[in-house]
């Protein structure tokens, strides 16, 4: 069956010729988050709409996607840019299908790409970002086992930047083997999910203005990560 | 806490403006025209502290191009050891937002092509002053540009120049990789030394996105399944704009004009720009600032949609040709001699249709009496003086018959008296009849006039009020759009399960825009408890609503909608004006119909007042 594309899609990337970053967030939306988290969930992604929304560059660079999973895998928000994010609410229920979401993920990805390409627009490497506070309940399909491919085969072409964050009781252990090698998961501080996403809101406003030459360089996420001693 | 300047004077240091991986830019407040940078790295380095000096020390030609330092700023007076750097503020826009046509209209409104060719050319200007000077901008990127409403530019973090002094070079140590010329893509910047010519790749960017409605040169479409990050496309060569490259990478991309729509000069700049060989010797700023003198005065103006200016040698009108491929308009502005004053529009003439429309009304006439002068006149016609009517009754009194021919006579006027004072009172209740059937007509006429005088002095009188009303709605608007995306079948609210959800979208209750106390008040079976739960529903559902509160509604939007106010008062006062018009037609066949009247009552009370002189004479 075929899709829904919003009209404004289009015509947006016509009027805004910049370069693009596109970011998908993956949320945990399943039963285990209900409560406190999914609420500071949502005001965190509201956070990183209005943090972008201000620096009038990121605002017509960066374009963000969400896709929750709880009971099932959803397409929250297709790529937007900040200020025309009206922001889902989420709500908690159901299992864990992370390995589904992430191959969701990617095919939204695939799908934007191939809009920019033929509006001739420039891409930075897109990110991904996923919050759990699970483990997959998709563990033993197939899904889980591509989910992995694809995000290992992506960072190693330079097509993907994946960030795992682990909220409470996370399998971190799991969340591991789906994130690169290179740069394992991180356990977030708490519920701080605010200082989590204006961190991720100064990084995304970093990716066009970094120097060329250096590796690129990330605000420290000191204020919203455990460190493990 | 007050930073010294070097000469020892104390500045208090203000709002926060702009901030940067290197430090963070404050207003004095003292002096509004200046700012201050306070670095993070505190004290600064010795050499960063020299690099100040020096450019604090240029000549001051290229002050009007540069923001350049002023002075260092120091913690505490008499301090060695800068930590901070006082230089011009500079206001106006990032240059991206003039060339972005979202952008452009946002902060631009209604800047024409002519306006962007006027402003490159002020950047090959400043360009031209600072590499004259041997300064080298370096770090040239979309953030570091500052255009003026007026279109003149200005350089701002000007302490990432790359200057020599004394023989000493400083160098830049920053670069972006987007604005990074080919050959020194992938390279790191620090202590790297730039040329004139590197400067040059940057700005020949700049000028093409100004001319290409924020086009980069090296964005296009794939040709094939190349996939270039847009660093490899500047690395090799990408420019999607080429007519004839050695091997085609891109595609020009759709919405865009096309190279040739400029003059074969400018086009020529841009290759020798962008292409491979580009390395040794890219077009100078005076060689942009020679051609584009020459493109500025070879414009026309678009016969299909005046807004449209491009070069007069084109084929056809480029962005007219966008139009029809893209369905966009880059340049919708109509230009006008003087861009429209932020939200404020004065409209005179609605308040005073207003105070006109309220003071609208159909006048009762009053029959009334002919001047006395007429009336002396008939009289005097009617008796000629010395003339008693009946004089030749005189010879009559003999036979004693006078008597009873007078009273005959009298009674006889008397009764013609009669008839024309029952006429005259019969005219009056005519008149009345008349005023009220038009009358009648009037109020009908009238009958929204009162809304209407109230909308043109709310819209066209006090207008900020007015802006603020539409803000109000429109935020009432996007608060209801804000909710409908909440649906309450997938709600999680405590006691309503799915039978309860049904009952709800049975009665209309949707989305939490649908929720209202009277509406919940109305249905059986939810009592308060649960009524109040599918309300803090709905206000927990609002909370997430962001919405600007009216002094941070951009000055684009705020003009548009005071162009809607506008509209509206246009619109509200063409309708004030055919009511006026109707009631002044209705007015004047009034007027004629009552002249009728009123001719017939003064000939009828000329007629009365001529009986009585006759009867007031032969009574005597």
């Amino acid at each position: 069956m075929s899709e829904q594309t919003p009209f404004h899609s289009s015509l947006s990337l016509a009027t805004n010729p910049e370069p693009r970053c596109p970011c998908v967030l993956l949320l945990d939306t399943s039963s285990s988050m209900s409560g406190a988290p999914i609420e500071e969930l949502n005001l965190g992604v509201q956070l990183l709409m209005d943090e972008l929304s201000q620096d009038s560059l990121a605002s017509k660079r960066v374009e963000l996607a969400v896709v929750t999973f709880g009971t099932t895998v959803q397409i929250a928000c297709d790529f937007t840019p900040p200020s025309a994010f009206i922001a889902p609410h989420f709500s908690a229920d159901g299992p864990t299908p992370m390995g589904e979401a992430v191959l969701r993920g990617c095919q939204l990805l695939e799908a934007r790409k191939a809009e920019y390409r033929q509006a001739g627009l420039q891409y930075y490497r897109p990110w991904m970002l996923l919050i759990t506070d699970g483990e997959p309940t998709d563990a033993d399909s197939e899904s889980w086992t591509r989910a992995i491919k694809a995000v290992h085969e992506g960072e190693a072409a330079k097509r993907l930047l994946f960030f795992g964050v682990a909220v409470n009781d996370a399998n971190q252990r799991m969340l591991d083997s789906l994130c690169p090698p290179q740069r394992p998961s991180v356990k977030l501080k708490g519920i701080h999910f605010g200082e989590m996403f204006r961190w991720l809101s100064s990084s995304l406003k970093g990716v066009s203005t970094s120097s060329p030459g250096t590796k690129l360089q990330l605000p420290s996420p000191n204020a919203w990560i455990t460190i493990e001693t | 806490m007050p930073i010294f300047d070097e000469s020892g004077k104390a500045w208090t240091v203000g709002e926060k403006i702009a901030a940067g991986g290197e430090g963070v830019v404050h207003r004095v407040v003292e002096a509004p025209n200046f700012c201050v940078k306070i670095y993070h790295t505190i004290p600064l380095t010795t050499a960063k502290q020299d690099k100040l000096r020096a450019l604090r020390s240029l000549p001051n030609a290229i002050r009007g191009h540069a923001a350049l330092p002023v002075s260092l700023g120091f913690t505490r007076e008499g301090d060695s050891n800068a930590h901070a750097a006082f230089m011009p503020f500079v206001g106006g826009h990032n240059i991206h937002e003039l060339y972005n046509p979202q952008g452009r209209q946002v902060h631009f409104g209604d800047a024409t092509f002519e306006f962007l060719i006027a402003a490159a050319r002020n950047l090959a200007v400043a360009f031209e002053n600072l590499h004259a000077h041997g300064v080298v901008v370096g770090d040239v990127n979309e953030q570091n540009i500052k255009v003026l409403p007026d279109g003149r530019l200005n350089f701002i973090d000007c302490d990432s120049f790359q200057i020599s002094h004394n023989g000493r070079v400083f160098t830049s140590d920053l670069g972006t990789p987007i604005w990074t010329p080919p050959e020194l893509q992938g390279i790191s910047m620090q202590g790297l030394m730039r040329t004139q010519n590197h400067d040059l790749f940057g700005l020949a960017q700049l000028i093409f996105l100004l001319l290409f409605a924020g086009r980069y040169p090296f964005a296009g479409r794939p040709v094939g399944n190349t996939q270039l990050s847009p660093d490899e496309a500047i690395k090799r060569h990408a420019f999607a704009f080429d007519p004839t490259p050695p091997v085609r990478l891109l595609e020009p991309p759709p919405g865009a004009p096309p190279l040739e729509s400029l003059p074969p000069a400018i086009c020529l700049l841009f290759l020798r720009a962008f292409r491979a060989a580009s390395a040794s010797a890219r077009p100078t700023a005076s060689e942009w600032v020679e051609e584009l003198r020459n493109l500025a005065s070879s414009l026309k103006r678009c016969s299909a949609l005046p807004a449209h200016i491009y070069w007069s040698g084109a084929l056809q009108c480029p962005w007219c040709k966008v139009l029809r491929t893209a369905h966009i308009d880059l340049f919708q502005g109509i230009p006008s001699p003087s861009p429209p004053q932020v939200g404020l529009p004065t409209s005179q003439d609605g308040l005073d249709l207003a105070d006109a429309l309220s003071d609208l009304r159909l006048e009762a006439r009053q029959l009334s009496a002919p001047p006395q002068a007429v009336l002396s006149a008939a009289v005097a016609n009617a008796l000629p003086a010395g003339q008693k009517p009946g004089g030749w009754l005189g010879n009559l009194q003999l036979f004693g018959m006078r008597e009873r021919f007078v009273a005959k006579q009298i009674a006889e006027i008397q009764s013609q008296l009669k008839i024309a004072e029952d006429r005259l009172n019969w005219l009056r209740s005519q008149a009345f009849v008349l005023f009220s059937r038009y009358e009648a007509e009037a109020k009908q006429l009238l009958e929204d006039a009162p809304d209407l005088v109230e909308a043109l002095r709310n819209k066209s009188g006090v207008n900020v009020r007015a802006l603020e009303k539409l803000h109000a709605l429109k935020r009432e608007q996007a608060l209801q759009t804000h909710l409908r995306n909440y649906k309450i079948d997938e709600a999680s609210i405590r006691g309503i399960g799915n039978s309860r959800k049904a009952t709800l979208a049975a009665h209309g209750v949707v989305t939490a825009a649908d929720v209202h106390q009277a509406r919940l008040e109305s249905l059986p079976s939810f009592g308060e408890a649960l009524r109040d739960r599918i309300t803090a529903w709905r206000d927990e559902c609002e909370r997430s609503f962001r919405f600007p509160p009216f002094n941070r509604v951009p000055d684009a939007e705020r003009n548009k909608w005071s162009e809607l106010v506008q509209a509206e008062v246009a619109r509200l006062m063409t309708r004030g004006r055919q009511i006026t018009a109707n009631v002044a037609r209705l007015q004047s066949s009034y007027a004629n119909e009552f002249a009728k009247f009123q001719n017939e009552y003064a000939q009828e009370y000329t007629n009365r007042a001529v009986f009585q002189a006759k009867i007031a004479v032969l009574r005597t």
